[in-house]
């Protein structure tokens, strides 16, 4: 399956591009994508998962066509 | 949905509110519960050689004191830049920083044990202005230097259109260190529970972004930390960042006890966020007709000590440092400095009133030397949709720039203001001037915008709205109920609300950036969407109907695959079975192009809002009073006057302390208005009266038409009652507050010699 990654903020440091494509097996989960990049320390844990303007967890089962933003919770404005 | 009327209902939080039955954050107790207290630093900058906490152990009465070694995470937060220590332990930045935290039995013996904490100080020089901070021989406030951001935005040539402009105007403006005075300072308790997890209680603006920055802080799993953040006894933008909450968790999670804090307004005065005092130097040239040629802007914003949200507060204004007026030519420069000048942080407006002040005042003193009245020079320049951005960018939502330029043109004050500015005793003099305001929504390119809600049928039929935005005196809560309720044709009465929990409602963004009521009508729109989907989806498999119809909301019921069935009826149809849920999820447009080297920008949906206001002058005194107020604001679509006008009146009386009363002044440092008797705030007799004119430009983008109106209320309300000033006894007002010895000394520049 095909699922589109856009990083964002300083998440973009963890891959050469920050929007990208992966052809996936099926039943690989966010989580999985978070540890492949290798983010890790504060970072991991300051780590917003988003789906089509959802929050998504680790523990999400990424279907095909989906795309997964990875953002710091910023705001203000 | 165009059909949806809106009431000017009372608020869904009115009668708890009215008559202090409603719990807040900081009236909350548990058994067995802890007080807190923050060691503050004694010093505006230092560095710390040792802390010896063994005299406040020592104290009966106290469970635990900890120091920075005692962080069992990461030793900092911030919403941007996590850099703000939550306890100090190598170096103080500003008077409020914490050097350690105190948890006791009673309040008294915390602060006690507080002041037996020996620290050893090196103390270092202050820096308190931005602009000497810039300098090479600075002292350094942070080690990567001063400079927290530079921004630099140019369009066309700015000194070609200042060499072909026939007047330029060319001065420097000064603004205040505005503080939020909510009624209630920040306070919350953190609660460890029997599971590991702990449970914070603190009035904020985002629980859910809380929950992320305390398990950074605290090196547990968020979804081990449950935050509460609502009902917020006001924000203003001073709790959108953590304030309180990662001393109290990590006290809490140390003791195994609750631990309470709750700041007294001199500890919230000193420690809390503020508005960023704004240098601006800006000028602007313009042709004979008073087109506008070109604006050179240079910004320099006090940071104060940490990062926070300074990054987008000066490249928000530096978006708006032209306006939405037509200008070829433009030089947008910022820099936002680090100081020793306590910290500044989110404020409704967030760097749109620092610039505007300037712009509107070279606008109205080109007027006067080009012979043109102040509304004609304006809609001169004022953009349309379509036009491209004093910045670079298309305007490609709507723009209500003439709208509500004509509607103030036309208001009783405006109209009639010759009669208005008549007084009957000669050294008070009137003026009235006007003002108008964009003001970008939302949190900009760059960084993913959204909101979700759920809309649950309960078993009696009636609804709970479930929605991560806080109410800290908007009004929000009610309008998000009338919308859910309008759309699903009930009395607002049949819907609860549950916000701003981590644990029972869902994550919708922060309440900030004029985003709550657009984000909400787009979320509420697409869970009431998705509940008659679930609805039809229920039915079918229940009656093995197969049937593809979609439900549509009549009178308190819903046409469904087997007939009309009211909510009633659905929820005793299902009583055995999950509650039907509606979920709705959405994400903000953006521009597609960021704003070279301007991170966050373009915004793409804006409020807009112009302002006129009739002040008086005392002449002998420099006392000025504001009289009236008119306000022309777009809604896009209203959902509750009665909101809107409270947002106008809160709104006009928060600029009107800007204008002319709000500062906090900090001296090498110290903060020396620390409570109300020296940082003055308007009362009752000090606001004006107002006039509202609503007007409905639908937003597009929003599946009910509305936008945000927050901030851009308070806004063109700060340059109108400078403007009038001057046109009330002729002194060009360059520095806000507008304090009776500022106009005294404009309107008497001799007694300065």
């Amino acid at each position: 399956m095909n699922v589109k990654i856009k990083l964002f903020q300083d998440y973009k440091q963890y891959h050469d591009t920050p929007d990208y494509e992966l052809e996936l097996p099926t039943g690989t989960t966010a989580g999985e994508i978070v540890r492949q990049l290798g983010i890790k320390g504060p970072e991991l844990v300051y780590l917003i998962l988003i789906l089509k303007g959802k929050r998504v967890y680790d523990e999400y089962v990424l279907q095909d066509g989906d795309e997964l933003v990875f953002a710091a919770p910023i705001g203000g404005g | 949905m165009d059909d949806i009327r809106f009431e000017r209902i009372d608020r869904v939080d009115a009668q708890g509110k009215a008559c202090g039955t409603t719990q807040y954050m900081s009236d909350l107790s548990f058994p067995g519960m802890l007080y807190a207290w923050f060691v503050r630093s004694k010093y505006p900058h230092a560095l710390i050689r040792s802390i010896d906490v063994s005299r406040a152990m020592a104290l009966d009465g106290v469970v635990t004191v900890l120091t920075a070694a005692d962080v069992t995470g990461f030793n900092g937060f911030g919403i941007v830049d996590p850099d703000m220590p939550v306890i100090c332990g190598d170096k103080v930045r500003y008077m409020g920083d914490t050097v350690a935290l105190v948890a006791a039995t009673t309040e008294r013996i915390a602060e006690q044990a507080a002041a037996l904490v020996d620290v050893d100080y090196e103390v270092l020089p202050v820096v308190d202005d931005p602009i000497e901070a810039l300098k090479p021989d600075a002292p350094k406030v942070h080690d990567k230097g001063n400079v927290c951001l530079h921004t630099l935005i140019t369009k066309g040539d700015v000194e070609q259109g200042l060499r072909e402009a026939d007047v330029v105007i060319e001065h420097e403006y000064r603004t205040p260190r505005q503080a939020h005075t909510p009624l209630e300072t920040e306070s919350g308790v953190a609660v460890p529970e029997a599971d590991g997890s702990l449970s914070v209680y603190a009035g904020s603006q985002y629980a859910f972004r809380d929950q992320l920055q305390l398990a950074r802080i605290l090196g547990m799993n968020p979804r081990m930390i449950h935050v509460t953040s609502n009902p917020v006894g006001g924000g203003f933008g001073g709790k959108d960042e953590l304030t309180i909450q990662g001393g109290i968790a990590l006290l809490a999670m140390k003791t195994g006890k609750p631990v309470k804090l709750f700041l007294s307004r001199e500890e919230s005065m000193v420690s809390g966020w503020k508005r960023h005092p704004f240098i601006v130097r800006m000028k602007t040239g313009f042709q004979s007709d008073g087109t506008m040629l070109a604006n050179d802007v240079t910004c320099y914003e006090d940071k104060g000590a940490y990062t926070s949200l300074g990054g987008p507060v000066l490249n928000l204004a530096l978006e708006h440092a032209s306006s939405l007026y037509r200008v070829p030519n433009t030089r947008h420069e910022g820099w936002a400095v680090f100081t020793n000048n306590g910290v500044c942080g989110a404020f409704r407006g967030f760097g749109v009133p620092q610039v505007l002040f300037a712009l509107e005042s070279n606008m109205d003193e080109a007027a006067e030397k080009l012979g043109l009245d102040p509304v004609t020079i304006r809609r001169k320049n004022v953009l349309h949709q379509g036009e491209v951005s004093p910045i670079g960018h298309t305007l490609r939502t709507s723009v209500s720039m003439d709208l509500v330029l004509d509607a103030i043109e036309k208001s009783n004050l405006w109209q009639h203001r010759e009669e208005y500015k008549k007084t009957d005793k000669p050294w008070l003099r009137r003026g009235v001037a006007l003002a108008l305001a964009p003001q970008g929504a939302g949190l900009g390119l760059g960084i993913p915008d959204y909101g979700g809600a759920y809309i649950d049928l309960d078993r009696d039929g009636n609804f709970t709205l479930r929605i991560g935005l806080v109410e800290y005196g908007q009004g929000t809560h009610t309008g998000f109920t009338q919308m859910a309720a309008g759309l699903l044709r009930v009395n607002p009465s049949r819907v609860r609300i549950v916000a701003g929990q981590t644990e029972g409602s869902v994550d919708a963004g922060p309440a900030t950036a004029s985003r709550s009521m657009y984000t909400a009508s787009n979320a509420i729109a697409a869970a009431f969407h998705d509940f008659g989907v679930k609805v039809v989806d229920a039915l079918n498999a229940k009656y093995h109907t197969g049937l593809d119809v979609v439900c549509e909301a009549k009178e308190s019921g819903m046409t469904t695959p087997v007939g009309f069935r009211t909510y009633e009826e659905l929820a005793q149809e299902f009583a055995q079975e999950s509650p039907l849920r509606g979920e709705g999820y959405f994400v903000w447009p953006t521009a597609d192009r960021e704003i070279p080297g301007a991170a966050g920008l373009p915004h793409w949906i804006y409020s807009f809002a112009a302002q006129a206001a009739l002040v008086e002058v005392n002449t002998l005194t420099g006392e000025t009073h504001l009289l009236r107020v008119t306000t022309a604001l777009d809604t896009g679509h209203t959902v509750n006057q009665q909101q809107v006008e409270g947002q106008i009146d809160g709104g006009v009386a928060q600029g009107e302390g800007f204008a002319l009363f709000e500062d906090t002044l900090i001296a090498k440092g110290q903060v020396r208005t620390k409570n109300f008797s020296t940082y003055i705030i308007p009362t009752v007799q000090d606001v004006p009266e107002h006039e509202y004119i609503i007007l409905e430009n639908p937003e597009g983008t929003s599946a009910l038409g509305v936008r945000g109106i927050g901030e851009v209320v308070m806004v063109p309300v700060i340059p109108a009652v400078a403007l009038a000033i001057h046109d009330a006894a002729g002194a060009w007002v360059r520095q806000l507050p507008a304090t009776p010895e500022r106009v005294y000394r404009l309107l008497h520049p001799i007694m300065d010699e």
